[in-house]
Parts: structure tokens; sequence; C-alpha cells
């Protein structure tokens, strides 16, 4: 170890102040991107959690959780396979489109979100799958997002 | 000083105060860090997450409150409350098989009954408690081998013995006591209720050497008696003798309580095998005092009031209107005195069935006056607007009919619970002390009077707006019973309400 950075007299002897880093551009996350499809909230490459806007966080967990499957918070969901089970599949895009407004309500009565468009695939029998396109109406760049599910 | 006046008992945040005590501290801490408000609402990951902790947490708080609680046995329950008891000396009491005496059908020499023959009654066992012979039309004092409420029985109830014994015959019939009932005391195990009572009575009057508590712990440790409470009165025929009576855990509010006169012949050798032999120990029995209680109520504005706009019969002092005595009232048909105005065709009354612990409703189809304020009725069963299965009794007062009576029953029952024994000899007593008195202390202690707290447990009654009592005039004092051999227990023996 060095005697010191500092000339004699002009610091504490001994003092071996290290330099000062670059400020940091990190900042804090306004909400964590759940992803529906692996149900883990979303890192980058350097393993940090990826953000996004927190109305679009909720329609991540509006539509990717089940109703009831959370005890802790029952009424937070969709119902998507409850709905759909046993429906002729004619009328599945009908239910799918009603039930995606009904777990949304909050955020479209809200005026946070709009709703789009919901498509449905329904070949696979024993599964739908379910794209809803929204725009957030509280990002200030007002982009389509697409959220994919199933039921 | 605030913190003399604690509440007692440890106070924990409910879930959803949980619940927004973590979502406050989140927005603390970003709005610390120089951030925008935080949204953390319903469907928030901030309200998801503190839901489920919040859900987490309360295992933890029931289990503190269950820890704090066991801190004291006045708060004590379950298993803490047990293990109170046996740091005292004393156990949970079990379920009690009830007891009484069966009638035998024996031929001419009579039969031999051995201790602990079993009698079956409806796939219920019993067990003969005294075995000799017995002669025909003899009554055999019975225990019940299983136990709970279910093993009361009512006279004439028919069994079958088990055992084939030379000279018996098969049946038995259940016998009815002095007090009309058959096969009683059948009790669940002791309630937390019950045990906390007699872990105080230990503490505050200990047992030891032959003194009038060690009577009355010994009596309650009677095996195959579902003893309540036990009394004791000291000196009661003059030095060295004492008065022993109990009373039985009621199967239900308002159940039998009175102990029936086989129940006494059991108690007696239990008491006095275990004591000084010079002591004179008289088990004493208890005779019911049945007594009227009459309320005044106003029902709260979100319930039920009185079934019709003008409620009959009003509220009458000294006599209520009554079913007449000396007649013979069926469920549907009665003769009815002391009417200050003509029952109106349609009026709704409520008897009060007090083995049930229920109002019933009768409605009024015809009515057909008598003269001097008396009344035939009959009572329309059409459509279930009367029930047709409850007789009142003659002198059976009535009252107006609402769907609210029914929460009143239940606390009146209990209330009489807890009434005990009244005193054996009338005061002056000799001294301060405890001589002919009975104990656990009156009134501290298992009052026998009735007083104003009768209505007490009314006033939390949601149903309940305002309630005065009327009948009987508090405070109302059991009457003196006979040194030695007799206590009397006040009992309720019909409840009326009217409106306010």
């Amino acid at each position: 170890m060095p005697a010191g950075s500092f000339g004699a007299g002009v610091g504490p002897a001994g003092a071996d102040p290290s330099p000062v880093s670059a400020p940091t551009t990190a900042r804090p996350t306004r909400a964590l991107r759940y992803d529906l499809a692996t149900r883990r909230f979303v890192e980058d490459g350097t393993g940090a959690f990826v953000d996004v806007h927190p109305v679009d966080q909720k329609v991540a967990f509006l539509l990717g959780t089940e109703q009831g499957s959370l005890p802790s918070t029952p009424t937070l969901g969709q119902r998507y396979r409850a709905r759909v089970n046993g429906v002729d599949p004619k009328q599945i895009p009908a239910v799918v489109t009603d039930e995606t407004r009904l777990a949304l309500a909050a955020l479209l009565a809200a005026g946070d979100i709009d709703l789009l468009d919901v498509q449905t695939d329904a070949r696979v029998r024993g599964r739908v799958l379910i794209a809803v396109t929204y725009v957030n109406l509280r990002d200030p760049d007002r982009t389509r997002k697409t959220m994919q599910t199933q039921a | 000083m605030p913190l003399d006046d604690l509440p007692g008992r440890l106070l924990v945040p409910r879930r959803d105060e949980e619940r927004d005590r973590i979502r406050r501290d989140y927005e603390l801490r970003k709005r610390t860090g120089g951030g925008a408000p935080v949204d953390t609402g319903p469907g928030t990951e901030v309200w998801i997450e503190a839901s489920v902790l919040a859900d987490t947490l309360q295992h933890l708080h029931a289990d503190a409150v269950t820890i704090a609680n066991g801190v004291t046995r006045a708060t004590a329950t379950g298993d803490a409350l047990v293990a109170w008891a046996r740091r005292m000396g004393t156990d949970k009491l079990p379920a009690i098989g009830a007891g009484g005496a069966v009638i035998v059908r024996t031929s001419a020499g009579g039969a031999r009954i051995f201790e602990g023959d079993e009698l079956k009654i409806g796939g219920l066992r019993y067990r003969a408690l005294a075995g000799r012979i017995y002669l025909d039309g003899e009554q055999v004092p019975v225990g019940g081998r299983d136990t709970g409420p279910g093993t009361n029985q009512e006279p004439g109830a028919v069994g079958q013995w088990s055992a084939t014994r030379p000279g018996l015959f098969p049946s038995a019939i259940v016998a009815e006591q002095a007090d009309g009932t058959g096969l009683t005391g059948g009790s669940d195990v002791e309630s937390d209720e019950d045990l906390r009572a007699r872990l105080d009575d230990l503490a505050a009057n200990p047992p030891a050497s032959g003194n009038d508590a060690e009577y009355r712990a010994l009596a309650q440790r009677t095996l195959g008696l579902a003893v309540q409470q036990a009394f004791t009165y000291d000196a009661i025929k003059g030095p060295g003798t004492i008065g022993v009576v109990f009373t039985l855990r009621p199967a239900q509010p308002g159940g039998n309580r009175i102990p029936s006169a086989p129940q006494l012949a059991e108690l007696a050798p239990a008491i006095i095998g275990s004591m000084p032999g010079n002591d004179g120990v008289l088990v004493g029995a208890i005779a019911a005092n049945p007594i009227d209680v009459a309320l005044r109520i106003s029902w709260s504005r979100n319930v039920p009031g009185w079934q019709d706009a003008s409620p009959w019969p009003t509220y009458q002092f000294p006599a209520m209107t009554q079913v007449k005595t000396g007649t013979t009232p069926t469920a549907t048909a009665f003769r009815l005195t002391g009417c200050a105005s003509t029952p109106p065709v349609g009026t709704t009354v409520a008897f009060f069935d007090k083995p049930s612990g229920v109002f019933r409703a009768k409605k009024f189809l015809t009515v057909t006056s008598l003269g001097f304020g008396e009344f035939d009725i009959t009572c329309d069963v059409s459509n279930g607007a009367s029930d047709t299965l409850y007789v009142p009794y003659p002198t059976q007062p009535l009252c107006p009919w609402s769907d609210s009576l029914a929460a009143i029953a239940t606390p009146v029952l209990a209330y009489f619970d807890t009434l005990g024994p009244g005193e054996q000899v009338d005061p002056p007593f000799f001294d301060p002390g405890i001589r002919q008195r009975r104990m656990p202390p009156n009134p501290s202690e298992w009052p026998s009077s009735v007083t104003n707290r009768v209505i007490a447990k009314l006033f939390p009654l949601p149903a309940v707006g305002d309630v005065t009592l009327q009948l009987p005039s508090v405070p109302y004092e059991a009457p003196t019973g006979s040194p030695g051999a007799l206590s009397y227990l006040t009992t309720l023996k019909t409840l009326v309400a009217f409106p306010q």
C-alpha cells in the first residue's frame, strides 16, 4: 500500500481516496415488465429488470392472472377458461371480448387505456389463444401494444 | 392513566390494516427518494404483494393472540386452559352420560341385576349402577355408558336389557323423577367457560383439610356426574355438619340443571368416603322455582317488528292474558282468560316453547266470546300460519308475535343457567362469616336472585333497540329452602315480550 496520494501537509497522512467514479445512469423502474408467456418479470442483458409503464403492468396482471388463482386478491384477473369452457366455438370470440372488457373494466372506466382489438384462435382443441391490442392513454407515446395470453 | 385501562387483550392489525401499512411504507419510501406519487391501488404489483404478505402474517398474529391469551387463565382457551387446569391440580371434565332410573318388570320372586348390566335405549347404552335383587316395578338406578346430551331420555322411553337374567323381563321403562324428567345430566365435554369458572372458584376458595371448598371440589370431580357447580352450606345443622347441593351442566341453554334422586344418591358415597368420618354430610336436593319473565321491547328499525299493525295482547299487570286454567288446550284450540279487549281475528300471537327454546306462532282463525274476558280460540293452520305441534299449558301467558322474538330466547335461557340455588336458612346469619351461608358466596358468584342482568345480554343484540324488564320485580330472590335437605333454584317458566 502506498504512503498516500497527498503531498506532505496537503491532506491527512495515509489517506488514499479512490478516484470518483462516473455518475450512474441507472434509475429506478416505474414498474416491472411481466411476461405472460413465462410468468416472470423480464430482465435485460445486464440482469436489471425491464421498466414498463405502471398501466401496462396492470394490463399484464389482469390478463395473465386467472381470477381466483391468487387467494389474497380473489377478484384480480380474468375468467377466460371458465367462460369459454363448453361454449360453441363460434361464440368464443364474443365471449373472450366480453370477458376482456370485464377484466379491464376498471382501467377502461378510469380512462387509462383504450381497447382496440381482441383476437382469438381456437383452432387447437382445448386451447384458445388470445391477443389483446390496446393503447395506454397515460403513456405519452400512445403506442399500440398487444398482450398475448391463452385460456 | 391510559395504561390503567388497557383492553386486556393483545391487539393485532387486521388483514386490510396490514396490507395498507405495507402500501403506505412503499409510498413513503418512493416519495422520500424524490419520486412522484406512486399508484399502489388494486391491481398494482404492490397491492398484490401486500395482500399476499398480509395474509401470510395473519398466521403469526393469530399465534401471538393465542399465546397472549394463555398468559392469564381469564382469556386462555383450548389447550392453554387445560394446561392451566393441570397446573392447578384438576383437568377438563369429560363428556358424561345421562343418569336416572328405569322401572323393571320381573317374575314373582324378582330378578337379580348385576352392577354394570347393560340397557339399550334407541341404540344408546346405559349400565345398572347398583346390583341386587329387584322386585317387579322397582326402580333400578342407571347411568349412561355412552355420553353426551343425546343420552338424556324422556320418562316412558323403553329400553332393552342386553343380558338375560332369570326372572327379568327384557324391557324396562325410564322412570319419571320428581321434577318430571327422565334420564338427565348427559353432557358434552366441559366447555372452556365452565372450566374457567371452576378454576376461578378453585383459586378463590382453595380446597384443603376438609373445608367447604374441598367438599365442592370433590363433588365436581365425581365420576359419572356432569356437575356444573357444587354448593355447600357450612354448619347448616350445627357444628360438624355441612350441606352439599349441586347443579348439572345443561345440555343446551335452558336445559335441565336439577339432579335426580339417583344422581343425588350417586354423589353421597363419593363425598362421604373421602372426607373426615365424623363430618355430618347432608346431600340436599334442588327444587325448581319457575318464574315468568315479561319484557317490553322496541325492535331495531332494520329487523322485522311486530307482526300485526295493532299487536295483541297488551301487557297487563298483575294478570297477563293467558290460557285458562282447568281447560285442556290443544295445539290449535285453547281458551284464553284475562283478555282486556276482544282478540281480533287474524291476530298472530306467540307462546314460548321452553323445552325447545323457541317461540311458537298461533294465528287466530275464530274467536268466540264467553264473557268476562274469556274467549275460545281456534287457530288458522292453512299455509303454515300457525304452529301445529306445541301445546300451551294452562296458565301459560302469551304475547304478540314478531319474527325477531327468536333472537331473545337463547340469551334469557343462558342467563338462568348462571343462577345458583338460594339459601337454606333465613337471614340473619350467625356471623358475617360463612356459617350456614351458601358458598360460593351469594350473590357475587352464582347469584340466586334474578336482577336486571337478565336483560343485559339483550342490549347488544342487533334486533333489539331497547328493552325493559316488567316481570319479575327485581331483585327477585329464590325462596329459602330447608336446612340440609333442600335448596330452591329459580328457573325460567315462560318468556313473553310486549311492545314498549
